[in-house]
């Protein structure tokens, strides 16, 4: 019997630091760093989610036969930095400290790293930054043969592509490059909005819905979106080249308006902002959909690349009808290319052979009913042990007494979005969830919505959707009739990000919507990150129940056991303010 | 390396004293190869730009087709 062969992909040094392991070309584990160290987005070699990766398959690193790591440093900065520098020269003298002072100890040395930290002497590969993304995509999707687009801030020189893959080849076929981008499009944009760079975009695609496409005019002298998908955006508009901030004066002239002050109130203006920012995104990535399908006369299309975490675009593509299915790799972001870089060098370097499509994200630690119960002994917590086979309908019966849960199951989810393992759920039905999630419980911005987990088999009867969205990565609307029985995760436009759920994926979280089904006849719930605003998803228990005494969740489920937060003795009663000061804003 | 207990807290301070010394004279040295060599080729470069045709875009992509896929390398 062959040996197995084990690939380790790692992505690291810029944001979203992760780790996954493939054996014989299908992923054993994978997991972000920031569920480990508690830093959200954290991009220090992932030292965690590599121990719990070894130790998940139960091999050192002298087992590994290669490690993959997500992006060609030496080309980023001897080729893309130091040009930049050059090129904008006399400006950008603080940028190229603060680039030196990261490349020069630590960023040029990856190899070296790589090799001291995980004890590993053996053969390392380096596919580029979106030959890596595109890899996560097309490899993961089943598509014998599909094209391919990639759409991020920036790797090494590319910031967009369209490739083609076929069985185990996959090949970029055109780019743009850097500053062209449109990842640093919606990123400067969110910098204008007062939100977080690389960490809020999503919350300005939220908030788009709220508002008028009336600057949409304005947005063109920002971008020239040229009929064959590709692009150029209007650099005198953008200091990110030189400056340490995304946008300058030019921008506030365009507009009209000074950047918002980050936490200062949300204006009309702000929400026109956004939608106009969403409709030209939307444009952009239906050319490059267009592009996709004249240059490939494939059938299927794969996304990747942090633009393709914007679901409204997804929802947009799908419905066009250019392709008969799309497929977006869960983890779109830089955590997903070490996914891809692991693949590629198992597809091409390797030959290995093509496995169906990725089914669920459920890839990270697990913790057994025992590992459970003992750590809530040594805390000291009362819960309650329900049996496994009663549990979906007791939590069912909980859900519909308006109760928030935090829910906390199986093998922690890889990527950004919950999906029913590490999630806090609510009975969509009920208004008032949405206020008391978003204000209460997860202390972030009211506007926020919340997006949707329903039965697979019951979706088009709620949703314009006829199709399966296992990640959350598109939306459609709420049909009209139903709008009025789920408002808590129909947002203000009707819009809903939608993850259907058959028992293949997950079969105890799909047994719960089927409890809640049969108990209410509504088969569907709020399914909302189980973590508050600027903390990483939960991983494990201690996070779970810490996450859960400091806010107004109203019970938590870890395994088979129940915490009732109204049974608690006063002495667990904990401070939100307290812990939400240990996480920084996002 | 063996320090001496009486030694300790004198070496501590000098080694904090290195670290500030250390990205004094880094800034320093990184600022006048900005200066001088990176300003060198930026002007060389500016010139160039100048003196070249600028041709009207059609389009923007870039043509990669051809490029290799050699992982092997970071370059």
């Amino acid at each position: 019997m062959n040996k197995p062969i084990y690939i380790l992909g790692l992505s690291c040094f810029y944001h979203d630091s992760a780790a996954v392991l493939l054996r014989d070309g299908e992923i054993v584990f994978a997991a972000q760093e920031e569920r480990y160290t508690r830093k959200k987005h954290d991009e220090a070699f992932p030292k965690s989610a590599i121990a719990h990766a070894l130790e998940h398959a139960g091999i050192t690193a002298n087992d590994l036969n290669a490690v993959a790591f997500y992006e060609k440093p030496m080309l980023k900065f001897f080729d893309r930095i130091l040009q930049t520098t050059m090129k904008v020269w006399p400006r950008g003298l603080r940028q190229y400290h603060l680039a030196m002072h990261e490349w020069m100890p630590k960023k040029l040395w990856t190899p070296q790293i790589i090799q001291k930290e995980l004890g590993y002497k053996g053969k390392i590969f380096y596919p580029a930054h979106h030959e890596s993304h595109a890899a996560s995509a097309f490899f993961c999707s089943g598509f014998p043969d599909a094209a391919v687009i990639t759409a991020d801030g920036v790797g090494e020189w590319a910031t967009t592509t369209i490739g083609h893959g076929q069985g185990k080849d996959l090949k970029l076929l055109k780019e743009i490059r850097y500053p062209h981008s449109l990842g640093l499009l919606y990123s400067a944009i969110t910098y204008y909005l007062g939100f977080k760079v690389n960490s809020a975009e999503y919350k300005v695609m939220g908030l788009a819905p709220y508002g008028e496409p009336k600057y949409v005019e304005q947005m063109r002298q920002l971008i020239d979106l040229k009929p064959d998908g590709s692009f150029a955006l209007a650099m005198q508009y953008f200091t990110y080249e030189y400056g340490l901030r995304m946008t300058g004066k030019s921008i506030e002239t365009l507009f009209g308006k000074p950047t918002r002050d980050p936490e200062s109130p949300l204006e009309q203006f702000h929400k026109d902002i956004a939608r106009s920012l969403q409709e030209i995104t939307d444009e952009a990535m239906l050319n490059l959909a267009r592009a996709a399908k004249q240059l490939t006369g494939s059938k299927y299309l794969c996304l990747a690349g942090g633009v393709a975490l914007n679901c409204v675009s997804n929802g947009k593509i799908l419905r066009s009808g250019i392709f008969e299915d799309i497929f977006i790799q869960p983890a779109s972001g830089d955590a997903g290319g070490a996914l891809g870089a692991a693949l590629m060098v198992w597809h091409k370097q390797m030959q290995g052979e093509r496995l169906p499509r990725m089914q669920h994200t459920y890839l990270g630690n697990a913790y057994s009913q025992e590992e459970i119960e003992q750590f809530l002994k040594d805390q000291g917590m009362p819960y309650d042990t329900v049996a496994l086979h009663d549990l979906p309908q007791y939590v069912a019966k909980l859900l519909e007494g308006e109760n928030v849960l935090g829910w906390f199951q199986g093998r922690m989810e890889f990527g950004p979005r919950s999906l029913g393992n590490r999630s806090i759920i609510a009975d969509a039905r009920n208004p008032e969830n949405w206020k008391k999630v978003n204000l209460k419980i997860k202390f972030r911005e009211s506007f926020r919505p919340f997006a949707p987990t329903i039965l697979e088999e019951r979706t088009k009867e709620y949703f314009a959707l006829d199709r399966e969205s296992p990640y959350m990565l598109l939306v459609a609307d709420t049909l009209p009739d139903k709008r009025r029985e789920i408002p808590a995760v129909t947002h203000v436009d009707s819009s809903a990000r939608i993850q259907t759920i058959n028992r293949n994926q997950n079969a105890l979280y799909y047994d719960l919507l089927k409890a809640f089904e049969a108990s209410t006849g509504c088969p569907v719930i709020i399914n909302t990150s189980f973590n508050v605003r600027g903390e990483p998803i939960v991983e494990s228990p201690k996070d779970a129940l810490n996450c859960f005494l400091h806010t107004h969740m109203d019970y938590l489920v870890l395994g088979q056991c129940v915490i009732d937060k109204k049974k608690l003795p006063p002495e667990w009663k904990r401070s939100s303010e307290e812990y939400l000061k240990q996480f920084a804003l996002d | 390396m063996h320090i001496p207990v009486p030694l300790r807290r004198l070496y501590d301070l000098w080694m904090r004293f290195s670290q500030v010394l250390g990205r004094i004279m880094s800034t320093i040295l990184l600022t006048i190869l900005w200066i001088f060599v990176f300003g060198l080729y930026a002007i060389i470069l500016k010139c160039m730009r100048l003196v070249s045709r600028q041709s009207s875009k059609e389009t923007y992509w870039i043509d990669v087709s051809d490029h290799s896929t050699e992982m092997r390398y970071q370059f």
